[in-house]
């Protein structure tokens, strides 16, 4: 079954959607963008899919891009692209929900451009029926559940994520070396465990090296084994992480830490396929998948003679594969927030907040956790609490930089469950004890715990002009700063009144107070969202 | 040029997109009062708003004038409502047999291609 919005004049496609595609759940028509948008608010992190029609016969007043009301010829060509302009409206808020578009391609009124892209299918309304609509449904929910059963950690929906996983389809299943680039935290083992072992058709085992936490002088012996008395405490013949992996698949994480000594060792085994023991002279024949991963610039350290630049031909380096940081995942942001919630859960103190909740609430003891991203409380769900996240507290989240990517925000979401749970553990029995919100207050407070809160400003800092002319007086020079100073803040925490008035003031409630003074220092608040 | 392409592309869109919408949603096993049920949504309630329903007969005498001349894809519309027409009372009683319910079915169809063809020809030679 697949949850699909209408956005359409007409109610006759969904009267006939409703007759001959019983299994799907509709919501809609909506009739225009304004009402679209309302159907979006209320359901778009639950829909599937949206069919969207092209050409909407309604009043002026609720058409987009109308420029000139009484001129009919303006009026027939909004009515006519209507559907291109509530595409484009919509893609700014889901940017990757797919949407069926009722109409022929080439009939299109107005070139898509950008928006014809991946999520935007086409349907020729002369053919539109039962079979092609229900097919077309059919492909994009698969491909769309497809996508969320992998597991949103390694691999979501946005754009960047969607770039590693094409990339890393074709590397898994070759027999050359993997680079996994990319910062701290963004799961580059968990990539490599889950996502290209499994597809690289070996059926040896997976092993892990951390090769940060292994003494240089042990590195080539952990890698490769030993021999009895190879070294001083050598005391018995000894399988190397080679020789473990035979078959399957090496992971060697922090790879920037291989000493020269193993660098020079590790060359020789990728070239041959050959692997010696320390202390042994008999050979053996490897056959491993490797996969290493750094957050280090590779290149940068062959270039400063820390990497052997022979080692890293060999790495395969022209198909490096980056994990974006969290802050390029705007898109995956709410199912990550669902599966740190359920990891949370599966954790024996949250375990226990949670039922001890939902028995004192009278709920069932067996719930699991869903996330809704919305300032309403939704309908109720059958063993389920939904975790209510409203606006603010998913713009803290969106704005957050996330050094620490999702290492840091899996903490965060369960310090935030921990606390949340444990203050509803005081307080009476609740009405809607299935909706728990999680407040931007305490999540303000974890973020400014695990940052210093205040937005980042350039290396060398943010360079402010002061300009003296004659005749200027001290109060006009201090407010060109202090205008320049603003003007900095605003793009810095992108125009967010609340945070800069808690970076000036200590308090985002004093967000007033910030706008005014931005008047009064002629800045044009309008003009410059447009630039954000 | 650009003034009968925009009437060409209404007439698609407003009664060659709903001529045969209904007709065509119908299984392959639908029963003849299903068809007659489609074909009556198709024809007498091709457009529906706030104003009321408006059938097939109506909108083309509003679509067709500035087609007139436009070539034989608007003929073969013009040929296909007139047979239409002379099957509109037992379209409005329900009363058709299975070959007049076929060739009415046949009839929608071929307006909905010509003007589809219509529009097509019509954007190439703009």
């Amino acid at each position: 079954m697949a949850f699909v919005l209408l956005i359409d004049d007409q109610d006759r496609t969904l009267e006939l959607c409703k007759r001959s595609l019983p299994e799907h759940s509709y919501h809609g028509p909506a009739r225009s963008w304004s009402e679209a948008r309302r159907l979006l608010r209320r359901y778009g992190q639950r829909a599937d899919v949206v069919l969207l029609d092209i050409n909407f016969d309604i009043p002026a007043e609720d058409l987009l891009g109308l420029s000139d009301p009484e001129d009919p010829k303006a009026l027939r060509k909004a009515r006519r692209t209507q559907g291109v302009l509530i595409l484009e409206k919509l893609r700014a808020s889901h940017p990757e929900l797919p949407v069926i578009l009722m109409t022929a391609r080439d009939d299109l009124p107005t070139a898509l451009g950008d928006q014809a892209e991946e999520f935007t299918h086409f349907l020729e309304d002369d053919d539109l029926d039962a079979n092609s609509l229900g097919a077309q449904i059919a492909s994009v929910t698969k491909a769309r559940r497809g996508l969320e059963q992998e597991g949103p950690i390694y691999w979501g929906r946005s754009t960047p994520m969607r770039r590693v996983r094409r990339l890393l389809e074709t590397l898994a299943k070759g027999r050359l070396p993997i680079i996994i680039g990319g910062p701290t935290g963004t799961g580059k083992s968990l990539l490599a465990r889950h996502f290209v072992h499994p597809r690289s058709g070996r059926r040896g085992a997976f092993v892990t090296v951390d090769l940060s936490t292994l003494p240089p002088e042990l590195m080539a012996a952990h890698l490769f084994g030993s021999v009895k008395g190879a070294y001083t405490g050598s005391i018995a013949d000894r399988k190397g992480a080679f020789e473990e992996a035979d078959g399957g698949t090496l992971f060697l994480d922090e790879v920037g830490n291989l000493s020269l000594e193993a660098q020079k060792m590790l060359l020789t085994v990728l070239q041959e396929g050959i692997v010696t023991r320390i202390g042994d002279v008999r050979e053996r024949r490897v056959d491993v998948k490797l996969v290493v991963a750094t957050n280090e610039d590779l290149a940068e350290m062959v270039r400063e003679g820390r990497f052997r630049s022979d080692l890293y031909m060999r790495l395969n380096p022209a198909c490096t594969v980056v994990l974006p940081s969290l802050s390029e995942r705007g898109v995956d942001l709410v199912k990550l927030l669902g599966f740190c919630a359920d990891r949370a859960l599966a954790g024996p103190y949250l375990r226990e907040l949670v039922q001890s909740y939902a028995e004192a609430q009278g709920l069932s003891t067996s719930v699991r956790l869903e996330v809704v991203d919305a300032d309403k409380a939704p309908e109720p769900k059958e063993g389920c609490i939904q975790l209510l996240f409203p606006k603010r507290s998913m713009g803290l989240i969106r704005k957050h930089g996330w050094p620490g990517n999702m290492r840091e925000f899996a903490m965060t979401v369960e310090n935030a469950l921990l606390f949340t749970f444990a203050e509803l553990a005081q307080l009476g029995r609740l009405e809607r004890a299935d909706v728990v919100q999680v407040r931007p207050r305490l999540l303000r407070d974890l973020l400014r715990e695990s940052g210093d809160g205040r937005p980042d400003a350039p290396e060398d800092g943010w360079k402010l002009e002061v300009a003296v002319r004659s005749g200027d007086t001290l109060n006009k020079v201090a407010q060109d700063v202090e205008r320049q100073y603003f003007q900095a803040m605003f793009f810095a925490t992108k125009g967010d009144f609340q945070e800069m008035a808690r970076l000036l003031m200590g308090d985002p409630d004093c967000a007033r107070k910030v706008q005014l003074r931005f008047n009064q220092l002629g800045l044009k608040v309008r003009e410059m969202r447009g630039r954000l | 040029m650009s003034e009968l392409l925009d009437a060409a592309e209404d007439a698609r869109h407003d009664l060659g997109k709903y001529i045969c919408m209904n007709q065509r949603w119908l299984g392959d096993d639908a029963s003849p009062a299903q068809r007659l049920e489609a074909i009556q949504a198709d024809l007498l309630r091709t457009q529906s708003g706030p104003g009321g329903d408006v059938d097939a007969f109506t909108l083309w005498a509003r679509l067709s004038p500035p087609l007139e001349g436009a070539g034989q894809e608007v003929a073969r519309v013009e040929a296909n409502m007139l047979l239409l027409s002379s099957l509109a009372p037992g379209i409005r009683s329900g009363v058709l047999s299975a070959a007049e319910l076929e060739t009415v079915g046949q009839a929608c169809r071929d307006i909905q291609d010509a003007l589809k063809t219509l529009t097509r020809r019509l954007r190439r030679e703009s």
